[in-house]
């Protein structure tokens, strides 16, 4: 889909299981958001659909969104009224029971004192008011966009904890975010998201696993500088004997070579989340500012 | 739905506070200050320009229904143009509007309580300066003869709700229509000052009689004769007609939008469904 003069989302296919944490991938304006506003029938497709649990996002959404909770990147709350207050107003259109010591447990995790008027919080301390109101009603599906932004790092291990905590209730959880590591800790699936596009899905193991291998070849003698000019393969650095390349493809190439010139040792380090998304990007960023 | 609606009353309260004070001050002013100025209002009653801007000074009752039932609604058009643009697209500019999409609510849902608050709030804010006006015409009733009782003043002052819930409803479309609340509340001020403007000076000018079927003042009688003749309803019927028209309008501008993107109508791809 296409608005205004902004590039939208196309070809987006994607399915996410019952009980997984499905985390989306891309650098800001890639369309992670709009994925998130068109399933929460926010923003309205030109072409295809979506669906969750089965139904309609755009001709049902009633029905589902009494099952989702949403964080939404950005949001605004009514500045004149009071955090306990929100919450209940929040959580009494949201047409589920509410669990009392839930919503406490929330707070006290969270460490928020809602007695105050929204306007009189900090950023972060908004942040957490979204994060109770879409975690409160423990929703069969929350959709979290960028859940852990502005939050001190013991509050977004506190996030991560709930995000793991809806998932072993075999609740699904889908979110997007750039703080890769988190992403890979926490995430079952993982969908890179480029211009609009959706290029690669995968489990989050099989990715770091079968993306490319980081090796290091420590050989007896020191190779001449075109030794590992092969397709696929990136040196990315060198010492002397030592070696550090970047295998995509050609292994045994790069082995005939290694033993041509002598192996002494050969590591492989495990490749990060970040590694991969910075090699799917090229390693810029560079989609525009609005997601 | 009811929950977000009281929230909405609730979230009016003061405005509805200050602007019933505000405008039962207004009329408490003008009528109060009335024995003083009998004499040299009577002399500017004859003025072509006045009458012209519809102010038919000369007597008490051309004084109230001019000054008083007339400049009651236009103030409250302020409101009116900041309030009913602020619901959608001033809303969507502060993020509240995503928020409440979240929420198992249709968009039919969360337009029409916004529509109800605003209208309930403007008749409660209109009610309260009809009463306040209605309680100064009896304290000055001992000075002035005149046939107005408290009660035919406060449905004089009650009468303007159709013009108010009129613009009401043409606000909330336009700031479902428009990406942006400025576009919404430029257009609603433009709207609202050409059609008073419009209603005067086709007083003024014989040639652009014809027009001032076209101003929604037209359908808002506030001379003289609303003491003597009653509220039209037939007008009023009108002014209510297009209030449902413009709401719907805004429903389906509003079930169109695309939240968060802040296109121009033309630039919104067309839906799939």
């Amino acid at each position: 889909m296409n608005y205004g003069s902004h590039r939208g989302i196309s070809d987006v296919n994607l399915s996410v299981e019952e009980g997984e944490i499905f985390g989306l991938l891309g650098p800001n304006g890639a369309g992670k958001t709009t994925i998130e506003r068109v399933l929460m029938d926010i923003i309205r497709p030109s072409k295809g659909h979506a669906t969750i649990f089965g139904q309609d996002c755009q001709n049902e959404g009633v029905a589902i969104r009494k099952r989702v909770g949403y964080l939404p990147s950005e949001f605004g709350l009514y500045p004149n009224m009071q955090g306990a207050a929100f919450i209940n107003l929040i959580a009494s259109m949201q047409q589920k029971p509410v669990d009392r010591a839930y919503h406490q447990q929330l707070l006290e995790r969270l460490d928020l004192d809602p007695s105050r008027k929204l306007r009189e919080y900090s950023r972060g301390n908004k942040q957490k008011f979204g994060i109770i109101t879409a975690f409160m009603g423990k929703p069969d599906l929350l959709i979290l966009d960028e859940p852990t932004v502005g939050l001190d790092p013991l509050i977004q291990k506190v996030v991560l904890e709930l995000v793991l905590e809806a998932k072993k209730e075999g609740r699904t959880v889908f979110f997007s975010s750039h703080n890769l590591p988190e992403v890979q800790a926490i995430c079952d699936r993982v969908g890179i998201i480029r211009r609009g596009q959706l290029i690669k899905t995968e489990r989050v193991e099989t990715l770091t696993k079968q993306q490319f291998k980081r090796m290091i070849l420590t050989l007896r003698q020191t190779p001449p500088i075109d030794a590992f000019f092969l397709e696929g393969v990136t040196e990315t650095g060198r010492n002397g004997q030592v070696v550090m390349l970047d295998v995509r493809q050609g292994l045994n190439k790069v082995m005939e070579k290694a033993v041509f010139y002598g192996v002494e040792n050969i590591e492989t380090i495990p490749v990060t989340l970040e590694e991969i998304f910075l090699a799917y990007y090229g390693g810029k960023n560079n989609e525009c500012d609005d997601d | 739905m009811i929950n977000l609606l009281k929230h909405e009353l609730r979230s009016r309260l003061g405005a509805i506070v200050g602007w019933s004070i505000s405008l039962a001050l207004f009329g408490f002013i003008y009528l109060s200050i009335y024995p003083e100025l009998r004499d040299q209002l009577f002399l500017l009653g004859d003025t072509s320009l006045w009458k012209a801007m519809k102010f038919e000074v000369g007597s008490f009752e051309g004084f109230v229904a001019s000054i008083v039932v007339q400049l009651i609604p236009v103030y409250l058009g302020i409101y009116i143009i900041i309030t009913s643009t602020d619901t959608i697209a001033g809303e969507e500019d502060r993020g509240i509007l995503e928020l409440l999409l979240s929420l198992p609510l249709t968009r039919c849902q969360i337009i029409a309580v916004k529509a109800i608050a605003i209208s309930v709030a403007s008749f409660v804010i209109l009610a309260f300066a009809g009463l306040g006006s209605s309680f100064t015409l009896q304290m000055v009733k001992g000075s002035v003869e005149t046939i107005i009782t408290p009660w035919s003043l406060f449905l004089a002052i009650l009468s303007g709700w159709p013009i108010t819930l009129t613009f009401i409803m043409i606000g909330l479309f336009l700031s479902s229509y428009l990406p942006n609340r400025r576009s919404a509340a430029s257009i609603l001020t433009f709207l609202f000052i050409t059609s008073y403007l419009a209603e005067t000076l086709t007083n003024y000018v014989p040639s652009l009689e014809a027009l001032k079927y076209l101003s929604l003042f037209y359908y808002f009688d506030s001379s003289a004769r609303i003491f003597t003749e009653g509220v039209k309803f037939g007008d009023a019927l009108i002014l209510l007609g297009l209030a449902a028209f413009f709401f719907v309008l805004a429903v389906l501008s509003f079930q169109r939008r695309n939240v968060t993107v802040g296109a121009w109508p033309w630039q919104r791809a067309k839906l799939s469904k």
